[in-house]
């Protein structure tokens, strides 16, 4: 089953169309780069293929499913990160992510201790989410999307505000988990961190997808990069 | 300069907030209400006079705006963990002192004198607005209303300056603080002073009397002299500290999932949340005034008035049901929902946990209040009858109130569209019951057979709102309204 199938999908705010008649299929084991300038319809995207809002026109399933009629069981199957998330403030860590463990219908308990330690929260168990520095709410929201172990995962920027050591360990999780046939969807802005990471892009420009191919595919000429590509592509 | 600039700002900020909770039409509106509520006081004055004494009156009316001063000031101290709470993050004026050279004794000070003004402005001007258009009917005089307006600014400059000093101080002595206002309550009740005299004495009160402008001053100077000091225990270099708490979550997760086991985990994400961020004291206040009020108000009728009728416990019960609507605003409101997007949560999920937990403080506020107004008015013999229609009433608006507003109450009850569609669905039901209620005395075996039967339709009715909320509210996300 492909984990990601999009036909026409459009997503009109009023006047304003965010996302023109997008049409893309993800394969298993991709790590996919959504890139994009500001604007551009990227997190309309990622929001609409993981359930959070609905299309206006089109169709996308996701492992199957139609986000559009079955927005929950979407949400269910899949991981979201999305680029800025408070987690409840008076609630600590643990227990934000035995809530979001608990939604999930988990065992008690399920997991989150295991995501604690890779994130190197232990010390912050006990620690309302209000007094989190913006590092660490990442750390949590990313626990919490990684908690019921999914296939798929849709990322708006997931190494912002992340130290060093822990983008380290999370790429290195990431290319583990796609090369273990699960399926990521990133949207970013750091062109070099797609570059590397990445399987094929999509850019996507006033809501079109403008290019969709490997690095390979989507070069001009020999030693060409992404930047090159994305200044030459989105500002033709 | 520099001062008035942040003076302007911060009103400015101010608001935007309160606009962002409520709607840009709430200040408008709240203001008209004030007016309203004190021209019917002053256009019964005649009336009122034949039951309490003038003196009397100003008493009670420069002790309310004391105590008005006192909430304020004790509200705004509560107010980061209101926005805490909505916004995820508070980022005021007041903080620019971490990263601007200004110190924060000074933006305190600054955020003392605006939220005196904006509260004057707001609430005391527009009560004597009131008692001025009543003026145009029953003989009030012009010099009257404006020693009024002084004295009341006054009674509530000392009641904000005193709050904010406490708070001030509690926030750096903690329980000591506590120890000793709780000292000095425990001495001023058993010390045997005579609390009305004392109550005569509040200088205000003295000022309106006796015209005195040299108290005018002299409260002026005493509360500008207590918001100043209160800026001194401001901390220079705040160290916000952080916040723990121990795992509670699953245990009340135990406990909820028994009751309500699909809705366990919201409700008890709620509850932790409520209780710790000590917003359930505001929530239980917002939701238990108004229905005081009520109390005081057809005091006001059947005893100042003078009406041939009296209002029985079942009335009571029907009016539960109409303020209801402020706990499921506050309820609705106060919670940052965008998390929940990215949770296999959907909008009517959380819509009906909402729910549960305003069923939850209909049952711990409005139960007991009926109660003890079946008690003093000696209707206890009425009490199952009033706990029914009240049960069936709230549970009807809240379920329309849902359907119709969803989690963004605040902002679509301001909606006209929305605000017509809830008044024709519930007024005639309020307007029903309140008959009811009266026609009880007269023929209590057929006014029981018609609120039983009104109270099923209540109930089915309830049932189809709540259905529906599904597909109302189906796809939605979730954001600050």
């Amino acid at each position: 089953m492909l984990p990601v199938v999009i036909n026409s999908l459009t997503k009109r705010f009023g006047e304003l169309t965010a996302v023109d008649n997008l049409n893309l299929t993800i394969q298993p084991g991709e790590l996919f780069g959504f890139i994009g300038p500001n604007g551009a319809g990227k997190t309309t995207t990622l929001q609409m293929l993981s359930g959070q809002i609905l299309p206006t026109s089109g169709t996308a399933k996701v492992l199957g499913i139609d986000v559009a009629s079955d927005p929950i069981s979407v949400k269910a199957a899949i991981g979201i990160v999305p680029e800025i998330e408070y987690p409840p403030s008076f609630l600590t860590v643990e227990e934000y992510l035995h809530f979001a463990a608990s939604v999930r219908g988990l065992p008690e308990n399920g997991n989150v201790d295991r995501w604690i330690e890779f994130f190197g929260l232990e010390e912050k168990c006990e620690t309302m989410c209000m007094s989190l520095s913006k590092g660490q709410k990442k750390k949590v929201t990313l626990s919490a999307a990684l908690l019921h172990e999914p296939r798929m995962l849709f990322m708006d920027e997931p190494f912002l505000d992340l130290d060093p050591l822990i983008q380290r360990k999370l790429k290195a999780w990431l290319l583990d988990f796609v090369s273990g046939g699960g399926t990521v969807f990133l949207s970013t802005h750091i062109l070099e961190l797609a570059e590397k990471l990445c399987t094929r892009v999509g850019i996507i420009d006033k809501g079109k997808l403008v290019a969709v191919g490997s690095m390979e595919e989507l070069r001009s000429g020999a030693g060409e990069d992404l930047e090159h590509i994305f200044v030459r592509l989105v500002s033709a | 300069m520099l001062d008035l600039n942040i003076l302007k700002l911060m009103f400015k900020e101010e608001f935007r907030l309160q606009a962002s909770f409520f709607n840009r039409s709430y200040f408008l509106f709240s203001s008209l209400t004030i007016v309203l509520f004190t021209f019917i006081m002053g256009a019964t004055l005649p009336m009122l006079r034949r039951a309490v004494a003038i003196d009397d009156l100003l008493l009670v009316a420069h002790w309310v705006l004391l105590f008005y001063g006192l909430g304020v000031g004790g509200f705004a101290m509560f107010g980061d963990r209101i926005l805490e709470r909505r916004f995820g993050s508070v980022s005021l004026l007041l903080a620019s002192g971490y990263t601007l050279p200004i110190r924060f004794m000074r933006l305190f000070f600054l955020f003392y004198i605006k939220d005196t003004l904006y509260y004057i402005f707001f609430t005391i001007l527009p009560m004597i607005l009131g008692l001025a258009l009543a003026s145009v009917f029953v003989p009030i005089s012009f010099s009257s209303l404006l020693f009024l307006f002084v004295s009341l600014t006054m009674s509530f400059l000392i009641g904000i300056s005193i709050s904010v000093l406490l708070f001030a101080v509690l926030a750096r002595l903690g329980a000591v603080m506590l120890v000793i206002a709780a000292a000095g309550g425990s001495y001023l009740w058993f010390s045997g002073i005579d609390v009305k005299v004392v109550a005569a004495q509040l200088p205000t009160l003295v000022f309106y009397h006796s015209h005195s402008f040299f108290l005018v001053l002299e409260v002026l100077i005493t509360s500008l002299a207590l918001g100043t000091l209160s800026s001194f225990f401001i901390k220079e270099t705040p160290t916000p500290h952080e916040r723990k708490a121990k795992e509670a979550f699953m245990r009340t997760l135990r406990l909820t999932s028994r009751l309500v086991s699909k809705y366990g985990p919201m409700l008890s994400k709620d509850i932790i949340d409520l209780v710790r961020s000590g917003i359930i004291f505001p929530v239980i206040l917002t939701f238990l005034t108004p229905l005081l009020f009520l109390y005081a108000v057809t005091w006001f009728v059947e005893s100042v008035m003078l009406w041939d009728f009296s209002f029985s416990l079942l009335f009571y019960a029907a009016m539960v049901g109409f303020f209801c609507t402020l706990l499921y605003s506050w309820l609705s409101n106060i919670d940052i929902s965008e998390c929940y997007n990215s949770l296999p949560l959907s909008m009517p999920h959380v819509i009906r946990t909402k729910l549960i937990l305003f069923l939850f403080f209909i049952c711990v506020v409005a139960v007991p209040y009926l109660v003890a107004v079946g008690y003093l008015k000696g209707e206890m013999y009425l009490l199952w009858i009033g706990i029914f229609i009240m049960f069936t009433v709230s549970v009807y608006v809240g379920s329309v109130l849902a359907y119709l507003t969803g989690l963004f109450t605040n902002s679509y009850l301001l909606d006209a569209k929305i605000l017509l569609l809830f008044s024709l669905a519930v007024v005639p039901v309020l307007l029903a019951e309140t008959l009811l209620s009266f026609y009880y005395p007269v023929n209590s075996n057929t006014s029981t057979i018609y609120i039983a039967g009104l109270g099923l339709v209540l109930v089915a009715a309830s049932i189809i709102f709540l259905d529906r909320l599904g597909d109302r509210w189906k796809g939605k996300l979730f954001r600050i309204a």
